[in-house]
């Protein structure tokens, strides 16, 4: 079994007292194992229907494009993005901008004109990293490393504006600070910065004023002098870019909090049993028999106390479906976020350097069979899920039934950083329809079955079809 | 005092960040790379692996740039770092062909800016002095950090701290004990050209 946040070992959860016992002494639920409370009309992602689910934009997009097959009864007026992309970095892109198109006011703060920005009414560009504040605190989240001091290790990461900005942008923060004072929502009980005060666990003597208009600056200064000291306020960091504290032992190991008796773990999922039935409940309640879209027959089975094997959603694909596209980050892009794939040092540097970015990766075996070439340009396409096209690079570093799309690229607005336009767009293979998600926690088929076949393409012609 | 610099190619997870801040340090424009790792693969499946190999300039003890070099533009300053001139240099590219490592490389054409349609940056216009038409390219170990008594850009930044600089003729250095201990290999010592950059691992 190993060993967890005990000393010596893993922290396998926040450092701190993180998994304390509830009533009956068995740990509490936390984070998306404690599901969302229940409402109706439900909210437009749809979280009531999916309470243990992390996150679910294509959700919403059905919810706006079908509202009564979810119960829906309002209407979304405005929507407001700030540096994301749901058209690229989820799936249903088609849904989403089809749900864009209902609704009648989009505002975005965008990094980079992206695929977002085409569909805003209005923009508020954000200034670039060098020209804007920022704060991250660490050590609050999960660690996993090898060194046991490195653990223990809590603080504070503090950027400060290097120059001033070059054209007219400003910081996000400040934008909608500015937005809640205009529209009226800044000021008072459940105000901005009544919302803040409890979001960022300031204290009494260091929380937002409720009659008073802060700069990012300010609130910054606030949560540093109330979460370490006042030796540590935000001209700590004129010379510094991080203070690092480390935690006593005491403070770190969930195990001195509750050590051995004072809390019990459960080996079965019975807490998701029950909460299956109080799900069915609140349905019924609504006059629902299943989770909209859900097959009822399929639903319930997934909240059990045991463990069970569930299949894969395509398990029953078509023969010639008979490779899985895998998906992984590499160490020059994590993520899409940020427009990491957009910077073009990065960008030239891969080019350059890496023979198997912007390709479908193929084992050469696998190739030989299917009558396929290195740099041969093919067509893959989901049993479920949509199609991309991309360069097969032969090797001998991928699984012979998998297909590998490393990173994520392939983005499409025509105004976007050309660089970024290029390679496959793994994305597109996916799918978030009900019938293939997980009726618990919303997650999607991350490796989809699928076919390749060689794109012909006729003499004389170089254009992408 | 002689520079020297050590690769731990066990350490180098092929990531690219000691390329990536040697361009924010110097800004190299598009097409120019003192520092370059090569991403390839050894073996066959299930057994095949990913290997990577970061190269630069070897700042060689014996430099076959610096015979070749007709004007004396090519110089090794004080702690043995090799340079060039750019008053001296008359971009003949001797140098680029006497190197055996392809560390040198030669400016064909004036600096383009990474976005076109938009123009240099200010930073590109700042740092394209450096980077005329007609001169030569190549890794100084960042000697001006290292005036300020700050370590090369790509060692300052790499992330898995693959890579360990100092003072070689220093017994007491990181880099002058793990060349004691551990026995690096340089490139192509065969050459005789002495290179002051090791690579550990990597078999």
């Amino acid at each position: 079994m190993g060993a967890l946040d005990v000393p010596g070992s893993y922290l396998a959860s926040d450092a701190g007292p993180s998994l304390s016992p509830g009533p009956d002494g068995v740990v509490e639920p936390k984070a998306e194992a404690a599901p969302r409370p229940w409402a109706f009309p439900p909210s437009i992602d749809l979280k009531e229907y999916y309470p243990h689910r992390h996150t679910s934009p294509f959700l919403a997009w059905k919810a706006i494009l079908d509202p009564e097959k979810y119960g829906i009864d309002y209407g979304i007026d405005v929507l407001i993005t700030y540096a994301a992309n749901p058209i690229m970095a989820s799936v249903n892109p088609d849904e989403a901008i089809a749900a864009f198109r209902k609704i009648p006011f989009i505002a975005t703060i965008p990094l980079v004109f992206d695929e977002m920005s085409q569909f805003a009414d209005v923009l508020l560009p954000e200034s670039v990293i060098v020209e804007r504040y920022a704060l991250i605190e660490f050590g609050h989240h999960v660690v996993q490393a090898a060194d046991e001091p490195l653990l223990r290790v809590k603080g504070v990461l503090v950027q400060k504006p290097a120059i001033e900005p070059l054209w007219t942008t400003r910081q996000a923060d400040d934008i909608y600070i500015e937005l809640a004072e205009r529209v009226g929502f800044l000021y008072g009980r459940g105000g901005l910065n009544d919302h803040l005060n409890r979001e960022l666990g300031l204290s009494d003597n260091y929380a937002l004023e409720l009659d008073r208009r802060y700069t990012t600056p300010e609130i910054m200064d606030r949560i540093l002098r109330d979460h370490f000291d006042e030796e540590h306020s935000l001209d700590y960091f004129d010379e510094h870019a991080v203070y690092p504290r480390m935690l006593q032992r005491k403070e770190a190991y969930n195990f001195y909090h509750h050590p051995w008796g004072a809390t019990r773990y459960p080996i079965y999922f019975e807490r998701l049993l029950f909460f299956g039935r109080q799900l069915r409940e609140n349905l019924a309640s609504a006059g629902l028999e299943t989770i909209p879209g859900q097959d009822p027959e399929d639903v319930w089975q997934h909240y059990q106390a045991l463990p069970r094997w569930c299949g894969r959603p395509d398990d029953h694909a078509a023969p010639e479906f008979d490779m899985l596209a895998v998906n992984w980050s590499t160490p020059q892009w994590r993520m899409s976020a940020g427009d990491q794939v957009g910077n073009a040092w990065v960008q030239e540097f891969v080019e350059v350097n890496d023979p198997y970015e912007y390709r479908i990766l193929i084992n050469t075996r696998t190739a030989r069979e299917k009558g396929l070439a290195d740099g041969d340009e093919v067509e893959v396409q989901a049993w479920h899920g949509g199609r991309t096209r991309g360069r097969l690079k032969t090797t001998e570093l991928v699984f012979p039934e998998a297909l590998g799309f490393p990173s994520n690229h392939g983005f499409k607005s025509r105004q976007r950083n050309p660089v970024t336009r290029k390679g496959p767009h793994y994305n597109e293979l996916l799918t978030g329809d009900e019938g293939t998600i997980d009726p618990v926690s919303a997650g999607i088929d991350r490796a989809p079955r699928v076919k390749v076949t060689k794109v012909e393409r006729r003499r004389g012609s170089d254009r992408r079809p | 005092m002689r520079y020297g610099l050590v690769i731990d190619l066990g350490r180098c997870t092929g990531c690219g960040a000691c390329a990536v801040a040697c361009k924010g340090e110097n800004a190299t424009p598009p097409g120019v790379f003192w520092s370059r790792v090569h991403i390839y693969e050894t073996g066959t499946y299930p057994h095949a692996k990913l290997r990577f190999l970061p190269t630069l300039c070897m700042h060689c003890d014996e430099p076959a740039c610096e015979k070749a070099c007709p004007t004396g533009a090519t110089w090794v300053r004080h702690g043995g770092i090799v340079m060039v001139n750019n008053e001296q240099c008359i971009g003949c590219g001797y140098c680029v062909w006497a190197c055996p490592y392809q560390a040198r490389a030669l400016n064909r054409e004036e600096a383009r800016p990474y976005h076109p349609a938009h123009g240099c940056t200010p930073f590109e216009k700042l740092g394209y002095v450096a980077h005329a038409k007609g001169l030569i390219e190549k890794c100084t170990f960042c000697a001006h950090l290292l005036d300020r008594g700050e370590q090369p850009a790509c060692v300052a930044t790499c992330p898995s701290r693959a890579r360990i600089f100092g003072d070689l003729d220093d017994p007491e250095s990181e880099v002058a004990r793990l060349i004691a201990e551990r026995h690096p290999r340089a490139r192509l010592p065969e050459l005789e050209t002495r290179p002051k950059v090791f690579y550990l691992g990597g078999c």
